[in-house]
């Protein structure tokens, strides 16, 4: 199953997030197979980047998001 | 595929000052916070305490994902994470040291923000005393 994912990034104490597609059998660290966006809480206010027409086409190609990037996306203004 | 210029750009704290992640019971606050407690604090758990957290708030893998890996129930992996969850508040409620990171953090923005106004010399230097007081456990993260 392909999988909408967070992937963290960045040093210690201050996480930034890749928000990618990969396949769920290659879950740690694994390629990812398209990146949609990102997402930095670290800046005040949070930023959050994402290719809204690619994360539907993925979805509607039958990627599942995590509940995370779900959340986010629908922050983004995703239905 | 870079985002591109009609994607969606979106602010997620529009209110400025240091409680960024402050607990407001949003979801991904509190998963942000999780990832942070784990920084600070994952030296203090168990090995696997220490995996299983990882594996869900670094890696976004799902209950049933780690289940899978590790050979045990969802529901066994969510008892693990809230009790690891729980310990790892535990220790910010007694030391306090990812607040305190925080704080320090944005005095030092706030004091480099102010750099950028000619007439803001005086107040960076306020910001940059409070955020060494503080290092120096001169005033607590109260707040």
């Amino acid at each position: 199953m392909v999988k909408i994912r967070l992937k963290r990034l960045g040093a210690k104490k201050a996480p930034f997030y890749r928000i990618v597609v990969a396949d769920s059998r290659t879950p740690r660290d694994g390629k990812s197979i398209a990146e949609l966006g990102i997402y930095d809480p670290t800046k005040n206010p949070s930023v959050l980047n994402v290719n809204l027409e690619e994360a539907k086409k993925w979805i509607s190609n039958g990627a599942q998001p995590t509940d995370t990037v779900r959340s986010l996306l629908k922050k983004a203004g995703l239905a | 595929m870079p985002p591109t210029s009609r994607n969606f750009v979106g602010l997620l704290a529009p209110e400025r000052g240091v409680l960024l992640f402050e607990k407001t019971g949003e979801a991904m606050e509190k998963f942000v916070e999780n990832t942070l407690l784990l920084d600070f604090y994952g030296g203090l758990l168990t090995e696997k305490q220490q995996r299983f957290f990882s594996l869900y708030y670094n890696q976004d893998m799902s209950l049933s994902e780690i289940a899978s890996e590790e050979g045990i129930s969802p529901q066994a992996v969510r008892d693990l994470l809230k009790r690891t969850e729980k310990l790892l508040e535990g220790y910010e409620k007694a030391l306090g040291l990812a607040k305190a990171h925080r704080i320090q953090l944005a005095s030092l923005e706030e004091a480099l923000e102010c750099l950028d106004d000619p007439q803001g010399c005086a107040k960076a230097k306020e910001k940059l005393a409070k955020a060494i007081d503080m290092m120096k456990g001169r005033i607590c993260a109260e707040g």
